[in-house]
């Protein structure tokens, strides 16, 4: 009696505290990360494994490679623990950080971990989304970059190169005259120098924290030395040979250009270790279905074709890039839903492109934070810099601009440096991260929830005459992704979806449709109808119907069961109906 | 001699240890990038003894062999060889990487079978109201493309012998294989080929040959033996858009490589000759895009017929096959006559054709005569890189202790020091060019300067305006790992 009353006791404790869980305002995290910070290698490392020992099986955490430098390329798989249907489920990769200083994306990566595994128990749409997809997350693709943007002495622009050496000058010497940290405060900021006669710049009279270039024929007092550096290698030049100097953003098998022509593009496509070990990777997991890469910066949801000279997307699949773009551009103020070379500017050989044009996996490159964000408008260079100064001073309360300081150069002799800091410009200021991650997160996992999602219709068999059935079914697919986009269709690249029917019966003939249904339009399959090949899939929000005819064994309806198989769109099997 | 022939033989280890051959420019020859070009692969271990015995008796090769080294790398597919060699003979481009070519889900499902057991995988012909092929008339055995222009009808198709394994109408769609490893390079890429492999290069062979390129940064010319040839033709001239990459020779490395290969079509008597547009080639990127003279040879070219050759039915023979027929009719083999058999769902077909790499099987004297003139070839390409010398350095005093000094680059050989296409592409290093005053110092120019143009004369000069107050002592030196080096000083006495 009292046991009984026990339970029924503990009960209702348990039940009173699920409650106060989901009546929470903000319950606490079972992992709590700082989302205000940007974690180099080792705190990157830390984060992974303890989200994967606090997940309950949900998520898991491999390496698929080693940098340059010999970091490991960490993947986390986010996947219902031990569902042997894993390997088929429609899958979103994730990516971050290809480009060194292109930092906060990793942020991102990880926030999509933590939330996904935080939320799932919590929210049905979590769960559901959990349930039938797998998500493949890579949250830095180059770690060495990364690690070298954040502790060493870099701008906001430098450096999205990768650590291999290379001889940038030509000079047989590798990497041997990069910037250097002058006034050791980690940031590369601007040289100037006091002069007698031929200054190009005054102190600017409206903000001394600034220089103003003279008019023509004006005299000013100081000239510019350009980004903080020294002559490392006695050639006359400074900071000509810094250390990488390549894009592994332009070394992807599509449309990949040498050096002369696409700057940074590497010897031959895939020829460093990251980018060999991804391609690896995607190519060995074919249920991937859509892909997010995370760049920064400008406020962009970018697609493909890269370049004009690339072949033009076919209007089936721009109508989907423009439904999920123009569905990111409400879900992230200030980004803008572009097509690269149109847009942007042309890429060769870049990740996004070769992804669908030649897996056909529909993909995004976000170049996360956009000036507008600021509060500036676009307006030109000096009202911009105005806005950004107006921020630093009121919000960020000088965090990022350095004042003037004197040192002195081995060559120049005493200089000053000063300007803003590499955590201004590219990216976000640490306070509005975590917006930056869960807006980008979200749009994410709205494109994997309309990754395919397939269904079967209704199996419909009759009799035609004597011993002859007709079957018809319908596969439906819910998701706006298609199972084959046009692109890769259309260049059979990928593998078509197979329709394949077995049992106690024989197939007489067998064919498809897409769309609606009219008996005349079904393409036959002469041979081996049993086994039906769908090269162009099943459509976005669209379906196929699937026809045979058939005989039974001795006289009896056919008996048996379709099997249809989507490499992006998972694995269906459907009952013949039991007829006598 | 010896030091040449060990080097070479070092070479050959090196290759399969990993590492680089010896410290000189370098002439690299490639063969065996394909299967069954095994006649390649034999004449290319053959190569660095034929070579060796020329220079014996040609001093202008031997001064050449002095600076240059030869490095042979004889097969790319030596692991494949023996079951590629194994019955049945066969045509077999690809390596053994299983590829989906039909692209129906299912891998190397459907290759040929050797029907009539005659121990070759022929042709197999048959009527078809919907073919394209029609009987020549040269000879009716030799099967042509109908040209409808003339109101030609084609009611043969044909394909290799073989069934249709996996009952999708196509018969041998997906064989054993692969990746064609002479297509698997980043120069004019067939993406879109499956083939052409996955990326390029996306085989160990190729991207390790490649790395192995690059990481040796002295390759000064490449020469590949296999199925390739841009000797037999002229190499076709560039006309891509600009800023596109080229799909033929640059206007400015016209002369020099027209005049090379017309040196070794004349060596190697090279006939039947045909378009070599970039494809993925090894030749194509080591032009293309890493800038140096790059020759392929297809190895067995076709003995010339008599003037009064002709078939039993009257014609003269007057296409490359017509020809390689009538040469197979006097050595009665290569050709084996159509016979009909039974197919399971053609029906009746007949099976003969060209003898798969009949081409290649040469006799013992042949071979030797084509070792030499390969050999000969080789020795045109060695004798032709290009030497870089100073000329002339001299100075001239302009008074208060201050001299100007001027020294002149040139080149010897008929290759340029950078090809136009080295320059486009800037992969190959620049010369560094390094002035070192011994009591002085310098007023005016670069102590270290790169140079990667010596003009369209091939010779450049560069001076350098100096302070010395007793004697003046100054050394230059000009070379890059490429090309060699070349050094030279000059001494005034004091004033």
């Amino acid at each position: 009696m009292r046991h009984g009353l026990c339970c029924i006791l503990t009960g209702f404790v348990l039940v009173a505290s699920a409650l106060a869980q989901n009546i929470e305002p903000t319950p606490k995290a079972r992992v709590v990360i700082p989302w205000n910070h940007f974690h180099d290698y080792a705190e990157m490392t830390e984060v992974l494994k303890t989200l994967e020992r606090a997940s309950d099986g949900w998520m898991r955490l491999e390496s698929i490679g080693k940098s340059v430098e010999g970091r490991e390329l960490w993947l986390a798989t986010i996947a219902s623990p031990r569902d042997a249907a894993n390997a088929t489920k429609p899958a979103m990769w994730i990516d971050a950080n290809i480009h060194g200083n292109e930092t906060q994306g990793t942020e991102v990566a990880l926030y999509t971990l933590w939330y996904l595994l935080e939320n799932r128990e919590r929210l049905p749409m979590v769960r559901e989304l959990m349930e039938r997809a797998v998500f493949f997350v890579l949250p830095s693709m180059n770690p060495d970059g990364r690690e070298w943007w954040i502790h060493g002495p870099n701008t906001e622009n430098s450096s999205r190169s990768g650590k291999a050496g290379i001889d940038n000058d030509r000079d047989g010497l590798v990497d041997e005259d990069g910037p250097d940290d002058l006034d050791g405060d980690g940031s590369i900021t601007t040289m100037r120098m006091r002069v007698a006669r031929g200054g190009t710049h005054i102190i600017d009279p409206e903000d001394a924290r600034f220089m103003k270039r003279v008019k023509p024929g004006e005299e000013g007092t100081h000239v510019l030395l350009g980004a903080e550096g020294i002559d490392n290698d006695g050639d006359g030049a400074i900071n000509e040979d810094g250390p990488g100097g390549y894009d592994m953003n332009r070394n992807w098998p599509s449309d990949w250009q040498p050096d002369w022509i696409q700057g940074g593009a590497g010897a031959f496509p895939l020829c460093w270790p990251e980018t060999q070990a991804v391609a690896e990777f995607l190519r060995a997991h074919p249920n991937i279905a859509a892909l997010q890469s995370y760049h920064n910066n400008g406020g962009m949801l970018l697609r493909g074709p890269g370049a004009e000279s690339a072949e033009a997307y076919s209007s089936p699949d721009i109508e989907v890039f423009d439904a999920l773009g123009k569905a990111g551009e409400k879900m992230l103020p200030h980004y803008r839903y572009m097509t690269i070379w149109k847009d942007l500017y042309t890429v060769h050989g870049g990740s996004i492109t070769w992804a669908f044009e030649r897996l056909g996996i529909f993909g995004f490159t976000n170049e996360l934070w956009a000036d507008g964000q600021y509060g500036a408008e676009f307006g030109d260079q000096e009202s911009f810099r105005k806005d950004r100064t107006l921020w630093d001073e009121r919000l960020e309360l000088g965090r990022n601009l350095r004042p003037w300081k004197a040192i002195m150069h081995p060559t120049y002799g005493p200089i000053e440096v000063g300007g803003f800091a590499k955590t201004v410009g590219r990216v976000p200021p640490p306070f509005m991260l975590e917006e930056l991650c869960h807006r980008n997160m979200a749009f994410t996992l709205h494109c994997a929830a309309e990754m395919p999602r397939l269904s079967a219709g209704e199996v419909h068999m009759e009799r035609v005459d004597g011993d002859l059935w007709k079957l018809r079914l319908e596969i439906r697919n819910a998701g706006l992704i298609p199972t084959i986009a046009d692109h890769v269709a259309r260049h059979a690249a990928v593998r078509p979806d197979l329709a394949q029917i077995a049992g106690e019966l024989t197939v007489v003939s067998g064919g498809f449709l897409k769309g609606p249904v009219q008996d005349e339009k079904f393409v036959r399959q002469a041979k081996r109808p049993e086994r039906l090949l769908l090269s162009t899939g099943v459509p976005s929000r669209g379906r196929v119907t699937l026809q045979w005819f058939l005989t039974g064994v001795n006289g009896a309806a056919p008996k048996g069961r379709v099997r249809f198989e989507a490499l992006k769109g998972g694995v269906l099997e459907v009952d013949l109906p039991e007829l006598r | 001699m010896r030091r040449l022939f060990l080097g070479v033989l070092m070479a050959l280890v090196g290759f399969l240890q990993g590492q680089t051959p010896s410290e000189r420019p370098t002439v690299l020859v490639v063969a065996g990038l394909n299967p069954d070009h095994g006649l390649g692969v034999r004449v290319a271990e053959r190569l660095p003894a034929a070579v060796e015995k020329l220079a014996a008796t040609d001093a202008e090769l031997r001064a050449a062999m002095e600076r240059v080294a030869l490095w042979v790398v004889p097969t790319l597919v030596a692991d494949q060889q023996a079951s590629a060699d194994a019955a049945p003979l066969r045509d077999l481009r690809v390596n053994q990487t299983p590829v989906d070519d039909d692209n129906d889900g299912l891998v190397d499902e459907d290759g040929p079978e050797d029907l009539d057991g005659d121990g070759i995988i022929a042709t197999m012909r048959w009527p078809d109201p919907e073919g394209r092929l029609m009987p020549s008339k040269e000879d009716p055995r030799l099967m042509v493309m109908a040209d409808a222009s003339k109101g030609e009808r084609g009611m043969w198709s044909s394909t290799t012998e073989g069934i249709d394994n996996d009952g999708d109408g196509l018969i041998n769609e997906d064989g054993p294989g692969g990746v064609d490893l002479d297509r698997n390079f980043a120069h004019g890429w067939k993406e879109r080929e499956r083939a052409a492999g996955l990326s390029a290069p996306s085989e160990p062979a190729t991207r390790k040959l490649l790395q192995q390129v690059l990481d040796h940064g002295r390759v000064a010319a490449v020469y590949v033996l296999g199925h390739r040839d841009n000797i037999a033709t002229t190499w076709r001239t560039n006309d891509a858009a600009g800023g596109r990459a080229p799909n033929g020779v640059l206007r400015d490395d016209v002369s020099w490589s027209h005049a090379l290969s017309e040196e070794m079509k004349g060596i190697l008597e090279a006939n039947d000759g045909a378009d070599d547009w970039p494809d993925g080639g090894f030749h194509h990127w080591a032009y293309g895009q890493y800038g140096v003279p790059a020759f392929a040879s297809r190895v067995a070219y076709r003995p010339e017929l008599p003037a009064d050759a002709k078939f039993a039915g009257g014609a003269a023979p007057s296409t490359s096959e017509g020809r390689w027929l009538w040469i197979a009719d006097q050595r009665k083999n290569g050709f084996i006559p159509w016979k009909r058999i039974d197919h399971p769902t053609l029906g009746s077909v007949e099976v003969g054709g060209f003898v798969p790499r009949f081409a290649q099987t040469v006799a013992q004297e042949r071979f030797e005569a084509i070792v030499a003139a390969q050999a000969r070839a080789v020795a045109a390409l060695i004798k032709a890189l290009p030497e870089l010398q100073v000329a002339t350095i001299h100075s001239r005093s302009l008074g208060a202790g201050v001299f100007e000094v001027e020294v002149e680059l040139t080149t010897r050989g008929q290759v340029p020091l950078f090809t136009a296409s080295a320059r486009k592409t800037r992969v190959v290093r620049p010369v560094l060019l390094e002035l070192s005053i011994k009591n002085g110092t310098l007023l005016q120019g670069s102590a270290r300067q790169l140079v990667d143009d010596l003009g369209p004369n091939g010779r450049k000069k560069f001076s350098w305006l100096l302070r010395c107050s007793g004697t003046l002592e100054v050394s230059v030196s000009a070379g890059s790992p490429r090309t060699g080096s070349a050094s030279a000083s000059l001494r005034v006495e004091g004033n």
